[in-house]
């Protein structure tokens, strides 16, 4: 089958489901969705339609990339505008089909935005916000609006344009083309992607493709939009003059489940396998699932893995194939379908591009989000993440995720980039305030980077652990004076000493914390205080007296039976007995359960009636 | 696909083919199957690639996603990546610890509960995440914790095993 052929079968496909007259709802159940409870909305809603006997069609799409509203929901009727509905529970997802199907009210009041031309009064739409507004979706162009399942969806939208285009093109022209969009890997860092295919082209023997698709980002891209990435590995393949590859991702079922069904389409169409879209072009996937682990992020560990064997990086070396982030190879696809130029036209001129972000932590919008590089992360922290939220300011960022630098609110308006970003692709981007300890959670990350060294390099292997085991005495008060040097020190010989980037650059995140924030590490070790109030060790928990009602919930809560009280007295912690574990905060109603550090709270020895404290206090 | 390919081997391997590059796809088929990696299902795998069980042993104790000893009748595992751990994941993984009595990487006595420590999730902007038998749950409080394992059966029977 020719393209032609194919377009036009996936267009009329496309136009009947379009002009019929069955609504369409589509429900976010990509990873994000699903954790927000997606698939008990889904559930109700395919038993609602039944029930009501509506004839719609149910579309499973991946995440928009507005985790804070889902689960999401969108409805779309013919010659309306979709209309998107956030943080959907079962209950709320019968009354909008009660409204919108049965009835023909739209719920303005329960929809977020709309996505389409027409207006629907009381509804912004999608590309009046500023969220929005402010992003370049490239690799997540269809991510959220299309049904993943569906390779005429993805045709319908300008798919697989670009490898038509590209099978016209001799390997230099392609080559040539993607040089000029400027795209790298990792975005405004790495090795062009030109510079890559050119090299492995030229390289003896047969060549492969691999598809790393191992990051949340990843994942995210498989879940939202394969086709998109599949055809950025066909383009990648052709152009490096593979004619086999391999498609990893991380275990997990449903994005393999994705990425398993987009290829199976792919081999039906004629566009996986032999002589592709009728060309001489031939080449076969293999899908395979790899489980997590940091250093597969390095290619020649991944390789390794591939071949059945201990992935340890080995020094640059020619390898027999190019990888590429799922990420990447969506940015391929659309540089082909909209050509060199356009892409170009992202970012600053010397370094354009995009970069998907995983904005977390304590946000007031969290999310998955595109911007183009030179974006200040501040615009990114504020104008999509909604800022630190309400009453909280924002402390710190880290960027990059376990291998990325703290940021202090100070350097926010750096523009996104290298700067930002040194630790390579990882896009997560978490933002801290007042309540977090960075000791703590440098502590935590620093945890996670010693259990994921591979072993080879000794400075790795041994350092982080050390890292890790001198933060833990800071966070336990055992600091001593001199372990901020320390820290500082032995950072820089595990980043001299380690032969890959994740030796390199897993200090990053004591590295920074140290640079930026040295005056909390020296709270913790010199004032034996923790200004976060996280830290077990500093921290004091007790009961606010004007504000405990005598009743038995932080009691109940409490493992150790560590708090004395009864009916109608104020509650005491057991300062011997307490042991910080935090489980009686959540569960006062009335928020009496306080935290201090550094300062000894006035509490009575034993548990008094309610009321009478405070008036001794004031007699 | 370089390794042992003068010796004779089976055509293919458990349907992969028999070379060294179908090792992990043989693991994961192996701990799909029990649940984990039995010695029988290693020495298989060691046999069909013309490998050591020792070579097999080495790949699959690198990946944490290998397990050596059969796991629970469910899995529950608590994220910690820093966004959880920011939102309460340490406060939920207590909560979970204390009504099974176990700590990560144990499973409770009568076999019904593993517990785990991730150290990711994949969807951090839902933190805090934890993830019953594969099933995501976001936005997780202790609370909801506690509801979370007594959907999965009786959790209150499981409350008076001792710690390991």
């Amino acid at each position: 089958m020719t393209f032609e052929q194919l377009k036009n079968r996936a267009l009329a496909e496309q136009d009947a489901l379009k002009n019929s007259p069955a609504p369409r709802i589509y429900v976010n159940t990509a990873a994000c969705g699903r954790a927000a409870g997606a698939l008990s909305v889904l559930s109700r809603i395919r038993s609602e339609l039944a029930q009501k006997k509506i004839a719609a069609c149910v579309v499973e799409t991946g995440c928009l990339g507005f985790c804070h509203l889902d689960p999401l929901v969108a409805v779309e009727k013919p010659g309306r505008p979709r209309v998107f509905y956030g943080r959907v529970t079962p209950d709320t997802a019968a009354s909008i089909i009660a409204g919108y199907l049965v009835g023909d009210d739209p719920r303005p009041d329960l929809a977020c935005f709309t996505f389409g031309e027409a207006k629907i009064d009381g509804v912004p739409s999608l590309f009046e916000l500023p969220a929005w507004a402010l992003q370049a979706r490239v690799a997540l162009r269809n991510c959220g609006l299309i049904d993943p399942g569906s390779i005429a969806g993805y045709i319908a939208v300008g798919g697989y344009a670009g490898l038509a285009k590209v099978l016209a093109m001799t390997l230099e022209e392609a080559i040539a083309e993607i040089a000029v969009s400027g795209l790298s890997e990792p975005a405004g860092a790495g090795l062009p992607a030109g510079e890559k295919w050119r090299a492995c082209r030229r390289a003896p023997g047969p060549k492969h493709l691999v598809l790393n698709a191992l990051t949340p980002e990843d994942l995210f891209l498989i879940e939202g939009d394969p086709h998109a990435v599949l055809e950025g590995v066909l383009i990648a393949a052709y152009a490096c003059g593979a004619e086999r590859g391999f498609a990893c991702v991380a275990e997990n079922p449903f994005a393999a489940a994705k990425l398993k069904a987009a290829a199976k389409q792919l081999a039906k169409v004629g566009l996986l396998g032999d002589g592709i879209l009728g060309s001489g072009f031939r080449f076969h996937l293999e899908i395979v699932e790899v489980p997590a682990a940091l250093v597969l992020n390095e290619e020649t560990a991944l390789w390794r893995a591939l071949q059945g064997e201990r992935p340890m990086p080995s020094p640059a070396g020619e390898l027999p194939a190019v990888v590429q982030r799922a990420e990447t190879l969506a940015a391929v696809s659309a540089v082909f379908q909209k050509g060199a130029a356009w892409y170009a036209g992202f970012g600053p001129k010397d370094n354009p591009g995009t970069k998907v972000l995983v904005l977390a932590g304590r946000v007031a919008r969290p999310g998955v989000a595109e911007f183009p590089l030179g974006t200040p992360l501040g615009e990114i922290v504020s104008g999509f993440g909604g800022g630190a939220g309400e009453g909280r300011s924002l402390k710190a960022v880290l960027a990059g995720g376990p291998l990325g630098n703290w940021l202090p609110a100070s350097a926010l308006d750096l523009p996104l980039g290298t700067e930002v970003l040194p630790s390579g692709g990882c896009g997560e981007i978490t933002v801290a305030t007042e309540e977090d300890c960075l000791v703590d959670l440098t502590r935590h990350i620093l945890a996670h980077t010693h259990a994921e060294s591979c072993g080879r390099c000794v400075l790795c292997r041994e350092g982080t652990g050390q890292l890790h085991e001198i933060l833990a005495e800071i966070t336990e008060g055992k600091g001593k004076p001199d372990d901020p040097d320390l820290l500082a020190d032995l950072g820089a010989g595990v980043k001299a000493g380690s032969l890959c980037s994740l030796g390199q650059n897993a200090p990053n995140p004591v590295l920074s914390a140290l640079a930026h924030f040295r005056s909390e590490f020296e709270a913790h070790i010199k004032r034996k205080r923790c200004p976060a109030r996280v830290c077990g060790k500093f921290t004091t928990f007790y009961i606010l007296l004007d504000r405990c009602r005598g009743c038995p919930a932080c009691r109940e809560a409490c493992p150790e039976a560590a708090i004395a009280g009864g009916e109608g007295l104020i509650h005491v912690i057991d300062q011997e007995k307490c042991t910080k574990c935090g489980l009686c905060l959540p569960a006062c109603p009335f928020g009496a359960v306080a935290k201090a550090s550094g300062l000894k709270p006035l509490t009575p020895a034993a548990p008094v009636p309610v009321g009478s404290w405070g008036k001794k206090g004031r007699a | 696909m370089v390794a042992n390919q003068q010796q004779p081997l089976p055509k293919t391997a458990g349907g992969f083919p028999p070379d060294r590059s179908s090792l992990l796809s043989l693991l994961q088929k192996a701990q799909e199957e029990k649940g984990y990696l039995t010695r029988e299902a290693v020495a298989e795998i060691a046999r069909m690639l013309g490998l050591s069980p020792n070579e097999v042993y080495s790949v699959a104790s690198f990946f944490a996603g290998f397990r050596f000893a059969p796991p629970g009748e469910h899995t529950v595992a608590v994220c910690l990546c820093p966004a959880c751990r920011q939102q309460g994941a340490g406060l939920i993984l207590k909560t979970i610890e204390r009504e099974l009595g176990i700590t990560p990487g144990r499973t409770t006595s009568d076999k019904k509960y593993t517990l785990e420590a991730a150290p990711f999730c994949g969807c951090s902007p839902l933190a805090p995440v934890v993830a019953v038998d594969g099933g995501l749950h976001g936005r997780v409080t202790p609370i909801r914790a506690k509801e979370l394992l007594a959907q999965t059966g009786a959790c209150g029977a499981s409350r008076t095993i001792p710690a390991r």
